[in-house]
Order: structure tokens, then C-alpha cells, then sequence
């Protein structure tokens, strides 16, 4: 019963901190009501018992967040920062599909014969999702993570607009001409 | 009753000083800091921190404005008390003061509910928005110029040190900011909070300074050496050392005999030399300067830069390092006619 | 020695541990006063009462409201420190006994010292001051740099010990070295990592002296309150954490379970005290550099070492 009740205090705060993103007039604002609503799903999960999922959730998402903040403030600073902005394009399409796919998810969800629940959950849940979701491809996932974070930085070192040449002249043993030295001294 | 008065007894002994520096009176600005932490109180580093408010020496006219605007910034319980000499004595008297002040003040003295969006002098808050990358490609985009929230016009654009388009901030630093010379303002542009460019003007006092006690010339250059010292270090970040610099200075000051303070000096130098981190943290020049302050040795005042240079030394740094340039210069603004200062004002 | 296992209390204890927190944090105080009593030339036990005069101070001073401030996303910013602080020590076993025995604890301390990172720049953002903003922005550049350090730092001893819960971490370092000796580049990142998010010492430029305060430029009356009581409850909770996780839980001859942990707590809290004052300020744009290209290959090199000797022990 309490379970029951936090779980749907969780979802309106979910709900509403969500659809308020588009309310505020405010980027900073709009940024942080976004992560209520991701720590709210977050603690959804801790509910059910995901217990690592929902912590993982809150934390990235809130990581994520005060980086976003920083960045729809460039972004978006000049003129919607703090000042009313509609966000919205082309409203009447957009309304008509969000009412229809709203009622066909909302209709499946209440008309669906579910099926009744057989045996009891695992006793690692978060084990048996993965097992679940993956499977055999376990490694495969493992393995393509840091395949990932090489590709997004080696994608950064190649966008940057001063490349070592820049920093270093054509002879490449120059000290380096950055305007604020780093750390490092590389 | 009781209660009450015992929480400001307690907060009175623990009271946040800013002390306002008019050009020409930092010995009676040194006396009223030592005075403060002889008495267990401590420095602040904000309005918003203070609850004294000590102006040492006599304000000219624009500087008085400004400290005005400072002075409504406190929030209250607060106490404003003027220093009129250059000798211990006086700054104890006027802390003291400060003090019978700020245990009867409370419902008497209420500052203004709202400041008002700063624009000139004074460390103030200023209208703005935070650093931006200002895209052109919107069309509707042209609205914004008439865009003012809370009254505060939006930021126009321009390209910064990297060649990046972004909002231009005006920022004054000074002429009431800790560890920074006081009466000197510099009106900063600001990418984020890269300097742009600068424009340097002092306000003026309007007085020269009064000394009555019978310090010799060596003294007093070495104490305003580790005066400047003290206040880069404290700037750094390295309380430990700044405390000693204070403490050696507050010792030239006191007229204590040179071979004994000297060997205290000598010590710190060598301290602040050796460490790593210092020398990691701070820019080449910044800390050849600081070692050269720090060295008893050196003779004198420090081979000043005129203040018409400062503007070209401080542009495309960040903020952090204008404050370490700025201090490291050790700038001497008082009144004198011998000292060729330029874009002065009344 | 826990041949027990962790116990969980009920929830009626928690105002006790934030007690515990409350103490521990103007212990710090306390011992941050002295220490710069001292430097300031004055005996110091003059400095042993600057927190409760500081409280005192603070309480009598009015509050603050700067032009167009952001007051919802200030005022929470301000007390979002001490809010996580509270929730960090949640998962922490004073001895056996401990408020919530989460299975993933150590992944709780995480997510409560990000929320950090979110409560700094609100408290940057929100009084609509430059001093204030540039403070915000540099936290959020320090942060980067020391944040993954940090989560590496974390997982080490998790994997030395094949589990998240923190009762069982603290246990697997019964009868042979405690992880700060088996792991010490973790246990110096983590350390490093608490000065961090406590905006204390070598980290505390976002509140620095040379943005005239940084984030703390606009706070005054109960909200600078609470944001330096968070600071020094971030750092009793970060050391607090410390103690399961490094040093052995409350393993110690003599003395009952609980009160190591209170001993080891305030050694690791004194020791981080008296750090602050000898070290200049990490300059945030330099520290990037160090952050990730010095700290995170070694962290990841340790816990490497650490996996590498779990997988051969089991």
C-alpha cells in the first residue's frame, strides 16, 4: 500500500517536473526540473527493487544535468534564458500525434490482457535484468565501452580547431603557444 | 532577552571586517586588519560577509560613492566606522567602537530590501547573463534588442581571445575588494570570465596620508612589501603563508628592530621559494615577482609599472590571473607628485 | 571485528547520526578556527569557539535578495550541501549498526557527492552575480576533472571485495591489511576526491578569495550558513565514508566497533583540516590536465592491479 502510494507520488512528480521543462522561463530552471524528473524515475526503480539501476540512473542523470545546464545556458542564453520563449514548432501536428500515441499506448496499457505472474522474481534483480536484456552478449557490451569513449574522445581530438601543429609549429618541438598554459606542461 | 543578547555577544566576537583602502592609507588599512585579528575577528570577503564596514583614510568624492554603494550592500546588524590615522592606536579605537555599534544595532539600522543592479564602481552585483555562444542563423532572433528581463538589458555579443563569439559582460574590480589596491578600478569586459580588455582608472582620496607614528623609511617599505606579498598569497590560496607574511609585516610595522624581523623574513622567503605546488600554481613572472617581494634584500619599492600599461598586461587572462598580475604588481597609488600615475581622476 | 553483519536500525535513529554529523562538522570547525587563531599570531584555543560564534553570527545576520536573483534555484543550491551530506553518512556501519544497509551503498555515496555538483552552480547561478557565476563554473571544471578519479577510486575497493554493500567491503578487510595499504593511489584519489567536493583547501577556488567569495560572494545570514555547514558536513561524511571503505571499518583492538569508526572518522577529519591551510589553490584550468591525463590512468592502473589479484584470489 505505501509502496503503491510513493509509487504514484513518484510519477506525477515525474510527469510534471517533465512537462514543466517547456513551462519555465528560465534555461537554468528548465535544466533542473528535467533532473527532478530523472531522479524521480530513479527512485521508481529503487522500488522495484533495481536498486543499482535506479542509483546509476540518479546519479549520471544529475551529472549530466549540471553539465546540460551549462550548456543550454551557451546555447540558449542570449535570448530564452530568462525570458518566455515558445518552444514549440509546428504545434497542431505535433499536438495530434501526442494525443494519438498517447491514447493507443494509455488504450494497450488498460485493454491488454496481461498475463498472470509466474514464479517469483530473481533474487538479483539487477543480475537477472542484464542476463535478460543481453545474455550471451555480455562481453560484446563490455568490450564495445571502451571502444566508445576512445571513439568520442579521438572524434574531440580530431574536431578541435588547433591541432598540434597550431600549438606547436611545423617543427613540432616549439613549447606550446596556448594562451593559458595547462597543467601538465604538455 | 537573554537569549538574544547572548547570541550577539557571541556574534560580536566573531565579526567580519572590510576594510576600505583610500590610496595612500594601507599602513592605516594594515593597522585596522591587525587590529581585527587581534581582537578574533576576522576579514571579509564580500559585502554580503561584512558586518564592519572600516574606511580607512579620507574618501575622495567618487570613491565616497562607492563606498556608499558598498555600505547598502551589508546586510544588517552592521556598524561604518572611519580610521583618521595611520597608528594602532586608532584602528583598536575604531574597532572598539565598531563593536558597541554592532551590539546595539539590529531593529535601528535596516538596510534597503533590494540593491540596485550595479553599473559602476563598487563590488557590486551587476546585471548580466551567464557567458553564451551567441548563434546568428535564427531569424527570430532579431527581438532581442529590445529584451530586458527585470528591467537589465540582454548582453550583446562580440568575438572573445579564442576567436568565439560570446556575450560581453562589464565588470568593475574594485575599488572596495579585498587584497586588491585600494581606490583602483579596473572596468573589465568579460568572455566568461576571460578579460577582453580593461580600462584602468584610480579614484582619488581626499587627503594625503597621516602618519604620526615615527616609522623609519626601511621599515615601512619592507612592511608594504610583504603587505603586497601577503595579499598575493592570500590570492593564492596559501592562508598558512599569507598569515606569516601578515604576521612578519605587522612586526616592521610594530618598529621592531630590523636583525630580529629580518630573520623571520628570510625564513618565509625561503619557505614560499621552496614549495612546489606555489610554483605550480602560479604563473613564471607572477611568482618571480612574488620571490622578489618576499626577499628582504630587495631594496625599496618595487620597479612599478606605469598604470596606463595595466589594461595591455591584463587582457585575454582570466580572471584569476588578472587578480595574481594585478597584485603581484604591488601598485602604488598614493598621492604623491612625483609619481608619474596617469588616467587619474578626481 | 563484525562476526555479525551489519544491523539495520530503524529509522528513528536517523536525527541521532545527523547529531553525530552535526558534532563531527564543528569539530572540524573548531579545529579550522585554532589552526588559524594560531596563524593569525593568537593563542589557539581563541580560535575553539568559531563555530558556535560564527552560528551565532550568522543567525543575527539578515538575509539577502540580489536583483533578478533565481531565489528557488539559490536558496536550494545553498542547502543542497548539507542535504547530501545527510544522506551519504545514511549508508555509513558505525560499528555494526547502520541506518540503511543498502546492497549498493558505495554506488550511494557516488550519486550523493554528484548532487554536489548540482547544488554548487545553483549556488552560483541563482544571486545573478558575475563573482558568483564565475564561482559555479569553475566547480563544474574541477569537478570534471576529479569526478571519474573518483568513481574509479570507489570501485576498487568494491572489487577487492566482490560487493557494493558497504558492511560487506568493510568486512573482507578483516584479518589481512587494510585496503589503504593494499590500494593507496584509490585510497589518495578518494581523499583527494572528498577535498573536492567539500570546495575545501587546495579546491576551494568556486569559493575563493580572489572572485571575492565566488559562490559565497551573495550569501549571508542562514543560507551562508548552510552552505559552510555543508562544507564541513560533506568533509566529516566523506571521511566518515572513508573508514568502511579503507580503513578497516571498526576493526581495532580494545575499544567497541562504534567508536573506531568515531576515532578513525576524526583523524582522517583532522588530518584534512589541517591540509587546507599549507596548500595554495589548484587553479581549475590547470588541474583539468592533471585530472585526466595524471589521476585517471592511475586509478585505473589500480584498480587494474586490484581486479587482476581478486580474479587470481577467487
Amino acid at each position: 500500500m505505501l509502496a503503491d502510494l510513493v509509487f504514484w507520488g513518484l510519477s506525477v512528480v515525474a510527469v510534471v517536473s517533465g512537462a514543466s521543462v517547456f513551462r519555465v522561463d528560465s534555461m537554468a530552471r528548465a535544466t533542473y526540473a528535467l533532473a527532478v524528473s530523472f531522479v524521480a524515475v530513479g527512485a521508481a526503480l529503487l522500488l522495484m527493487r533495481l536498486d543499482y539501476l535506479g542509483l546509476i540512473t540518479v546519479l549520471m542523470m544529475v551529472m549530466e544535468m549540471a553539465v546540460m545546464a551549462v550548456y543550454m545556458v551557451m546555447f540558449m542564453g542570449m535570448n530564452p534564458a530568462l525570458m518566455p520563449m515558445s518552444m514549440v514548432h509546428g504545434k497542431r501536428a505535433a499536438v495530434a500525434a501526442a494525443v494519438t500515441v498517447f491514447v493507443v499506448l494509455s488504450g494497450g496499457a488498460l485493454l491488454v490482457d496481461w498475463p498472470a505472474r509466474r514464479g517469483a522474481p530473481a533474487p538479483d534483480t539487477v543480475a537477472a535484468l542484464g542476463e535478460a536484456l543481453m545474455g550471451s552478449k555480455m562481453l560484446v557490451m563490455m568490450a564495445i565501452s571502451p571502444v566508445m569513449i576512445a571513439t568520442m574522445v579521438a572524434g574531440i581530438a580530431v574536431a578541435a580547431p588547433r591541432g598540434r601543429y597550431d600549438r606547436f609549429g611545423d617543427d613540432l618541438r616549439s613549447p606550446a603557444a596556448d594562451p593559458q598554459r595547462g597543467g601538465v606542461g604538455r | 532577552m537573554g537569549v538574544t543578547d547572548r547570541i550577539s555577544a557571541r556574534a560580536v566576537r566573531r565579526a567580519h571586517v572590510l576594510a576600505v583602502e583610500v590610496p595612500g592609507w594601507w599602513v592605516a588599512r594594515a593597522e585596522v586588519e591587525r587590529a581585527a585579528r587581534a581582537r578574533g575577528w576576522q576579514l571579509a570577503t564580500s559585502p554580503a560577509d561584512a558586518d564592519v564596514l572600516a574606511v580607512c583614510g579620507p574618501p575622495g568624492e567618487r570613491l565616497a560613492a562607492a563606498v556608499e554603494r558598498v555600505w547598502q550592500q551589508l546586510p544588517g546588524p552592521r556598524a561604518r566606522v572611519e580610521v583618521d590615522g595611520s597608528d594602532a592606536g586608532t584602528a583598536a579605537a575604531a574597532l572598539g567602537r565598531a563593536a558597541q555599534l554592532l551590539r546595539t544595532s539590529g531593529a535601528t539600522d535596516t538596510p534597503p530590501d533590494h540593491t540596485p543592479p550595479g553599473d559602476g564602481t563598487g563590488d557590486d552585483t551587476t546585471g548580466e547573463h551567464g557567458p553564451d555562444e551567441h548563434d546568428h542563423e535564427h531569424g527570430d532572433m532579431d527581438m532581442d534588442m529590445d529584451m530586458a528581463p527585470a528591467g537589465i538589458p540582454l548582453a550583446q555579443g562580440a568575438d572573445d581571445r579564442d576567436g568565439l563569439e560570446m556575450d560581453v559582460l562589464a565588470v568593475p574590480l574594485g575599488p572596495v575588494l579585498p587584497c586588491w589596491p585600494g581606490g583602483l578600478v579596473l572596468r573589465c569586459r568579460l568572455h566568461g570570465d576571460v578579460v577582453a580588455e580593461a580600462a584602468v582608472e584610480v579614484l582619488r582620496a581626499a587627503g594625503p596620508p597621516v602618519d604620526t607614528t615615527r616609522r623609519d623609511g626601511a621599515s615601512t617599505g619592507s612592511a608594504r612589501r610583504l603587505d603586497a606579498a601577503a595579499a598575493l598569497l592570500e590570492l593564492a590560496g596559501w592562508e598558512d603563508a599569507a598569515a606569516a607574511a601578515r604576521r612578519v609585516r605587522d612586526r616592521w610595522l610594530g618598529g621592531e628592530r630590523a636583525g630580529s624581523v629580518g630573520a623571520g623574513d628570510e625564513r618565509l622567503h625561503r619557505r614560499v621559494a621552496r614549495s612546489r605546488p606555489l610554483r605550480w600554481a602560479l604563473p613564471d613572472d607572477v611568482r618571480q615577482r612574488l620571490l622578489s617581494m618576499l626577499d628582504p634584500s630587495s631594496v625599496g619599492a618595487p620597479v612599478g609599472v606605469p598604470l596606463h600599461a595595466l589594461p595591455g598586461l591584463v587582457a585575454g587572462l582570466d580572471l584569476a590571473a588578472v587578480r595574481l598580475v594585478v597584485a603581484s604588481l604591488a601598485l602604488d597609488l598614493s598621492p604623491a607628485p612625483s609619481r608619474p600615475t596617469a588616467a587619474a581622476d578626481v | 571485528m563484525s562476526d555479525v553483519g551489519v544491523v539495520e536500525v530503524a529509522a528513528i535513529w536517523a536525527p541521532a547520526a545527523a547529531a553525530l554529523l552535526a558534532l563531527l562538522a564543528m569539530a572540524a570547525a573548531a579545529l579550522d578556527g585554532a589552526l588559524a587563531a594560531r596563524g593569525s599570531g593568537l593563542p589557539a584555543t581563541a580560535g575553539l569557539s568559531a563555530p558556535v560564534n560564527e552560528t551565532a553570527r550568522l543567525l543575527r545576520q539578515r538575509r539577502r535578495v540580489t536583483v533578478a536573483a533565481d531565489s528557488l534555484l539559490w536558496r536550494a543550491g545553498g542547502g543542497g550541501l548539507l542535504v547530501a551530506a545527510l544522506l551519504m553518512v545514511v549508508v555509513v556501519p558505525l560499528g555494526r549498526f547502520t541506518l540503511a544497509d543498502l546492497p549498493v551503498g558505495v554506488v550511494w555515496f557516488n550519486a550523493m557527492d554528484i548532487v554536489v555538483w548540482a547544488a554548487v552552480w545553483l549556488a552560483g547561478w541563482g544571486p545573478n552575480s558575475a563573482h558568483s557565476l564565475v564561482g559555479g563554473y569553475r566547480f563544474l571544471a574541477l569537478a570534471l576533472a576529479y569526478e571519474l578519479p573518483l568513481m574509479f577510486a570507489l570501485t576498487a575497493p568494491a572489487v577487492a571485495a566482490g560487493s557494493l554493500r558497504v558492511g560487506d567491503v568493510a568486512a573482507a578487510q578483516d584479518g589481512g591489511w587494510w585496503y589503504v595499504a593494499q590500494m593507496p593511489v584509490a585510497f589518495l584519489v578518494f581523499c583527494l576526491g572528498v577535498t573536492a567536493f567539500s570546495v575545501w583547501g587546495p579546491f576551494a577556488p568556486p569559493a575563493g578569495t580572489d572572485l571575492a567569495g565566488g559562490v559565497l560572494t551573495e550569501l549571508s545570514g542562514v543560507d551562508r550558513l548552510l552552505f559552510l555547514a555543508g562544507r564541513y558536513a560533506l568533509l566529516a561524511a566523506g571521511s566518515a565514508f572513508a573508514v568502511p571503505l579503507f580503513l578497516g571499518g571498526g576493526a581495532g583492538p580494545v575499544l567497541p566497533g562504534w567508536l573506531w569508526v568515531l576515532v578513525k572518522t576524526a583523524l582522517l577529519l583532522s588530518v584534512f583540516v589541517v591540509v587546507r591551510r599549507r596548500l595554495p589553490a589548484l587553479r581549475p584550468d590547470r588541474f583539468a590536465e592533471v585530472g585526466w591525463l595524471v589521476l585517471l590512468p592511475l586509478v585505473l592502473v589500480q584498480v587494474l592491479v586490484v581486479a587482476v589479484i581478486a580474479v587470481g584470489r577467487g
